[in-house]
């Protein structure tokens, strides 16, 4: 302030100025607030929620680069660098879960995403009210089906010896195939079982909401101009439902790197590794989560930093193309 | 008014997240004191085994017949909803407040000892501990093969009692059926499994039978050609099965078994393949736990009439050799008792595990309770009517009900197992114990943290490639290579990871 002086003074005569403003909106900021005050005061436990769920722990997170051990403590245990990220990327498999684990997420972008938005359109054309309840009710049961089941349905259907599919295959003529163990079916497997079959209904709910949302005097309009079911799913539906897809698109690569492991282990093989292994499964099978934790928080922090930049470019994208973003 | 309706319920539910959060730290930490309410002291136990199979429990009788004799009485502080026992653990050191008593895997026990978590025993055992200084005498090699890296004792081991792990099995009145002799070498085991393949010993018109079929790892089967899965001792040295040239003959063989149907199809997926197998009256031999093997003759004689599923020698391998790859240790299971470095009288704890070592404690721990569970007949426990009887004859469970027959520092006696097991297990034992068809045993090796990790990263690597070359090869999906197969060994660093094995064997015999 004293070195510059002549600045000084100029701001001196804008400084009022500023703060009648800043006064102004912070009365503006307290009726808002005091008008709203219910919403806000609902707000709190939601803070609260993060601020102990999503901020404390994070202060866990310099495990990732200590010699955690739970006896000493967090601030107890010695600093050893980048040691445990080096551990987790050392590997002779390092690239190979990486790959997999990404062309998992790919195969389900490309197969299960699209599928619940699909079957809400399907179901939204139907009219018999009873028939779109069934077919609603019925696709979305699977949710709530544990994956060790659905894993052991998988299973005992795809089974060589006396497995329904290999059965029919078998009275169709053909040869049977031990698809558990045959690593280009993995993929397949995994995506039809665990997303589409367990998940199509349950995620098809959110697109029916956004389906509900759209007014319907743009369908008069359209009927009115001529268009048929089929231009009008185009041109009106699908449009409408565009921003929810795109929200959960850029979700669905925030979690890019993450794969329901369990659901893997359940179905994999030593015979399917080359498909089937992903990081997670292979740090499970490390042993690393069981007392490990610093190699965990430093493979956490690795999929994090990732699933940010996705998620940032991917918003980035979106807001270019559909001017749809998270923020 | 209005306002303070809303707060109510907003204070409420912020009250019970913050009361939800300190809840299990504030309970853990009140009464650290020992109670003094009588004779009988109380001292806190943390036990939580097998994902919450074994849980301590106050009411235990076996232990509540301890404390009378002991003057001390233990209260479990292990989480009971809880069923992962690694995190339940974890939980309990990284709360900072460690029971008087501490039940848990060797591994961590020596891990947490060494940063100042648990006592070292070697001296209060000598001091204080008559009988378990009694059993570290007697039997060489039990402080070696329980001690940490550091050479100090940090838990009073659970020790099991028997020599036999896994044994063979075969279906004798398929033999029989057949005309066929128990097979005595590798050929003949190949020969009756192709007869059962080929000549429908189950009499139902269909080629359906599944010669050999296991729970296991196929790869036990491997000793037929002398070759191993895993690690395993040979003339003073730890090798590694699947680098040996023998490997590549087990595998050509298990490959062309496979191939010709010798082997269950699913034996890499099929799971409680003994149930439905011999349930059905389509499995024909397999390698597997002999009592609960045994057991299913009992459960299907109705089912599969005639079934006659006996304990077989393992067949004469190539090299001339009768070789069973498991066996039980005789140092223990890698699971003990640990005393907390918190604790205010170390000489009372380890005098209190003591009594489990010795006549009284070992007798109550391995039958349970005198005039409940077992009488004294001819000098020798034996199990009530009632004992055998109760929990659809299930004696462990009903004995583990009790307390006993837990994994609790206590040192097993196998007679117990002899008096309900079925007689077909117990003569398969006596054999395979007469005959020590047992391969050499890797002691319990002890690693510092470097080593640790070392194995950790490049075992996993090694792990890996060798399940899925092995798989794909016995499927027949690869041609069996153990020279390319050794290269990517040594590129996932193969000759350190033997090295380290090696090391720890040479200290483990230098100590």
């Amino acid at each position: 302030m004293q070195l510059n002086s002549p600045l000084s003074e100029v701001k001196e005569t804008i400084v009022p100025a500023k703060r009648s403003h800043l006064a102004v909106k912070l009365q503006a900021a307290k009726t808002i607030i005091w008008r709203d005050k219910y919403l806000y005061l609902m707000l709190i436990p939601f803070i609260l929620w993060y601020l102990i769920f999503a901020y404390k722990p994070m202060y866990g997170l310099q495990i990732a680069f200590k010699d955690y051990s739970l006896f000493k403590g967090i601030s107890g245990s010695p600093w050893v660098g980048f040691e445990n990220f080096e551990r987790f990327f050392r590997s002779e498999y390092f690239i190979r879960n990486l790959v997999n684990t990404f062309m998992i997420n790919l195969w389900g972008l490309i197969f299960a995403f699209p599928a619940p938005i699909i079957l809400a359109l399907l179901l939204n054309e139907v009219k018999n009210v009873m028939f779109k309840k069934t077919v609603q009710t019925i696709t979305y049961l699977p949710h709530f089906i544990s994956v060790v089941i659905i894993a052991g349905i998988v299973t005992n259907f795809l089974a060589p010896t006396n497995g329904i599919v290999n059965i029919m295959i078998e009275k169709l003529g053909g040869e049977k195939i031990n698809f558990l163990a045959m690593p280009e079916f993995f993929r397949t497997i995994y995506i039809g079982s665990m997303q589409i079959w367990k998940d199509v209904g349950y995620s098809a709910i959110i697109y029916l909401a956004a389906i509900a949302g759209i007014n319907p005097a743009l369908y008069e309009a359209a009927k009115m101009d001529g268009a048929n079911r089929w231009k009008q799913m185009w041109h009106i539906t699908l449009p409408g439902m565009l921003p929810t897809i795109m929200i959960l698109l850029i979700l669905n690569l925030g979690s890019f790197l993450e794969v329901g492991y369990e659901s893997i282990i359940l179905l994999y093989q030593p015979a399917t590794y080359e498909t089937a292994d992903v990081i997670n499964t292979y740090v499970y099978r490390a042993g690393l989560q069981g007392g490990n934790y610093e190699v965990g928080a430093a493979a956490g922090l690795f999929n994090s930093v990732v699933s940010l930049i996705l998620v940032v470019v991917a918003n980035r994208l979106s807001k270019k193309m559909t001017n749809i973003g998270l923020w | 008014m209005k306002k303070r309706k809303l707060m109510i319920p907003l204070l409420a539910s912020m009250m019970m997240l913050v009361s939800g959060c300190s809840d299990d730290a504030s309970t853990s930490s009140k009464e650290k004191n020992v109670k003094k309410d009588g004779k009988v002291e109380e001292l806190k136990v943390f036990m939580h085994a097998s994902n919450g199979y074994f849980i301590f429990n106050d009411d235990w009788a076996t232990f509540k017949e301890a404390a009378k004799k002991t003057g001390i009485k233990l209260k479990g502080t292990a989480p009971k909803s809880s069923t992962n026992s690694a995190e339940a653990f974890n939980l309990m050191i990284a709360s900072g407040e460690i029971p008087d008593l501490v039940h848990g895997q060797k591994k961590y026990l020596n891990k947490y000892g060494m940063e100042g978590a648990f006592l070292p025993l070697n001296d209060l055992i000598k001091k204080h501990a008559p009988n378990i200084q009694k059993y570290v005498k007697e039997k060489e090699g039990f402080l070696k093969a329980n001690q940490g890296p550091d050479g100090k004792l940090y838990m009073v081991p659970y020790i099991s009692d028997g020599l036999v792990a896994e044994t063979y099995f075969i279906r004798q009145d398929w033999l029989d059926k057949l005309k066929l002799q128990m097979p005595q070498t590798v050929d003949e085991f190949y020969k009756v499994l192709k007869a059962f393949k080929e000549q429908d010993p189950n009499g139902n018109g269909k080629q359906d039978e599944i010669p050999y079929f296991s729970e296991d790892n196929i790869l036990g089967l491997g000793t037929l050609w002398g070759a191993f899965d895993g690690l395993y001792l040979e003339n003073g040295e730890i090798k590694y099965g699947p680098y040996e040239a023998k490997f590549q003959t087990a595998m050509e063989n298990l490959s062309k078994w496979y191939k010709e149907g010798l082997i269950d199809p699913e034996i890499f997926t099929r799971e409680k393949s003994r149930e439905y197998l011999l349930g059905n009256n389509l499995g024909g031999a397999s390698r597997y736990y002999p009592g609960s093997t045994a057991g299913y003759n009992d459960a299907l004689k109705d089912k599969v009439p005639g079934i006659n599923f006996i304990v077989m020698a393992p067949p004469e391998n190539t090299e001339g050799k009768r070789i069973e790859p498991t066996k039980r240790s005789d140092f223990g299971n890698n699971l003990g008792v640990a005393i907390s470095a918190q604790t205010e009288n170390p000489e009372k704890v380890i005098k209190y595990l003591d009594f489990f070592y010795s006549e009284e404690g070992r007798r109550l721990m391995n039958y349970g309770i005198e005039g409940e569970t077992y009488e004294i007949k001819d000098g020798k426990p034996v199990f009530t009517d009632k004992a055998l009887k109760a929990k659809d004859g299930n004696i462990v469970e009903n004995l583990r009900s009790y307390g006993s027959q837990v994994p609790f520092s206590f040192h097993q006696d196998f007679e117990y197992e002899k008096l309900w097991m079925n007689p077909i297990a117990v003569k398969g034992i006596e054999e395979y114990t007469k005959g020590n068809f047992f391969a050499e045993q890797i002691p319990n090796l002890t690693f510092t943290e470097e080593e640790e990790k070392t194995l950790t990263d490049i075992g996993t690597q090694i792990t890996t490639y060798k399940d899925e070359t092995v798989q794909k090869w016995i499927m027949g999906s690869e041609p069996v290579n153990l020279e390319q197969f050794k290269k990517r060994l040594d590129e996932m660093g193969f000759k350190e990871y033997i090295k380290v094995y090696n090391a720890a064997y040479k200290r483990y015999q230098d100590s």
